[in-house]
């Protein structure tokens, strides 16, 4: 009996050591994450602005980016531009993008399609003007000047030379990317991931695998 | 003896090898310059510009699910609508944007810049809500999606626990209203 009470002492004073243990280690870790992230993005030269934003529809597998999709291409970003609506805070990025390789769609190896993606390079000025709340003091030239690297939940529009793999649905005469950064994967060599949003990463599926396993998945599913 | 030695043991194994979720909150590490609203010593305003009029009773009731949470767990938020818009640390406006794939945004400023919340205090931000993706979603979730920007106003970033406001709705939200691991976070930043 008098054993059995110091086991359970025993186990209750591991369990608490345990919980304050995990506690603290989670707090840890997302404060290195946030730090680590903070001076990557001050190296790349931009002002880096980054929204928050609350999105309804999720992409967490390839078929339902293949329903979602119109074509899905593997490409070179050839040139990019900034696009800005009347009245709106988040400029748009609309990227020539280079086909090498159609995976599903009505496109050619060698078609340039343009693909919209909110977010993109702007400029202090365009960020000031757009602040519709509040009058900013007047900048400078050079600060108006200063590029600003505008983010969606941490993650960047598609710059030039960059090799992607898109999954678009047609709007308009152009492609969306499919859920807004859910349809992008970054292509390395055979391999293909999905960038996480910032703060999702414990729970957003990257969707890594070779491009060979792509392309008989989305080829079933089209079939 | 035997037997009671062995469930003590399976439950350490237990607690030992599946993480428990302790805190649910994730923070950005900085807050709104002036605070919440200092338990109403120090209240706080939000501004509806015209273009987000449509959403008006959405937004009081979302913020009235920050404000009044002492059934849960008090904080010292302390908001109220004006129409003053330089008074304001909070403004809502929207848009009927279908290419941008997102139901709500909220931008954060302070002096002269645009700020990331991880980087630096804010002084002010704006909640864009977006009624192209809105539309999809029922009017408990358009609530739940406007108390989400504003948990990012305050502080909050996303997280994986679907019992927070803080968790985006295509990630499974479960709940429209901020619930105890958010209040938690509000006053691990404000209190």
């Amino acid at each position: 009996m008098k054993k059995g009470f110091i086991l359970m002492g025993i186990s209750a004073i591991l369990l608490g050591s345990f919980v304050v243990v995990s506690a603290f280690s989670t707090n840890t870790e997302t404060n290195a994450t946030a730090t680590k992230k903070t001076t990557d993005e001050t190296a790349s030269g931009f002002i880096t602005v980054d929204t928050h934003a609350d999105i309804v529809r999720a992409y967490n597998d390839i078929p339902s980016l293949t329903k979602a999709s119109a074509i899905v291409i593997e490409g070179d970003v050839m040139s990019t531009s900034t696009k800005y609506y009347k009245d709106e805070i988040a400029p748009c990025t609309l990227s020539q993008v280079k086909v090498s390789k159609v995976i599903s769609g009505d496109v050619k190896i060698g078609d340039v399609v343009t693909f919209q993606e909110t977010g993109g390079i702007t400029t202090q000025k365009y960020v000031s003007e757009r602040s519709r709340g509040r009058d900013f003091p007047p900048l400078s030239e050079v600060e108006e000047n200063k590029q600003v690297d505008f983010k969606i939940n941490g993650l960047s529009a598609m710059k030039k030379d960059e090799k992607v793999l898109l999954f678009g649905e047609r709007y308009q005469d152009i492609y969306l990317v499919v859920g807004g950064y859910q349809g992008k994967f970054k292509v390395d060599g055979n391999k293909i991931e999905r960038q996480s949003p910032k703060g999702d990463e414990s729970f957003y599926p990257t969707l890594k695998m070779s491009q060979s396993s792509l392309v008989n998945e989305v080829q079933q599913l089209k079939k | 003896m035997k037997k009671r030695l062995s469930l003590l043991l399976s439950a350490l194994a237990v607690v030992l090898f599946f993480p428990i979720e302790s805190s649910a909150y994730i923070l950005y590490g900085h807050k709104l310059t002036n605070g919440v609203g200092n338990w109403g010593k120090n209240r706080q305003y939000y501004y509806l510009h015209d273009s987000a009029n449509q959403y008006k009773p959405l937004i009081k009731n979302a913020w009235n699910t920050w404000v009044n949470s002492s059934s849960i767990l008090s904080t010292p938020i302390s908001f109220r609508e004006s129409t003053n818009k330089k008074a304001s640390v909070v403004e809502f406006f929207s848009i009927n944007n279908p290419s941008k794939k997102y139901a709500g945004m909220t931008y954060f400023y302070r002096y002269k810049e645009e700020v990331e919340p991880e980087k630096s205090n804010w002084g002010w931000t704006e909640i864009e809500l977006n009624q192209a993706e809105l539309k999809y979603i029922g009017e408990t979730d358009q609530q739940g999606t406007i108390a989400h920007e504003i948990g990012h106003a305050m502080g909050l970033a996303h997280n994986g626990n679907e019992f927070s406001v803080m968790c985006q709705f295509a990630y499974g939200r479960k709940t429209s209203r901020p619930l105890l691991d958010d209040y938690k976070g509000i006053n691990a930043i404000y209190n």
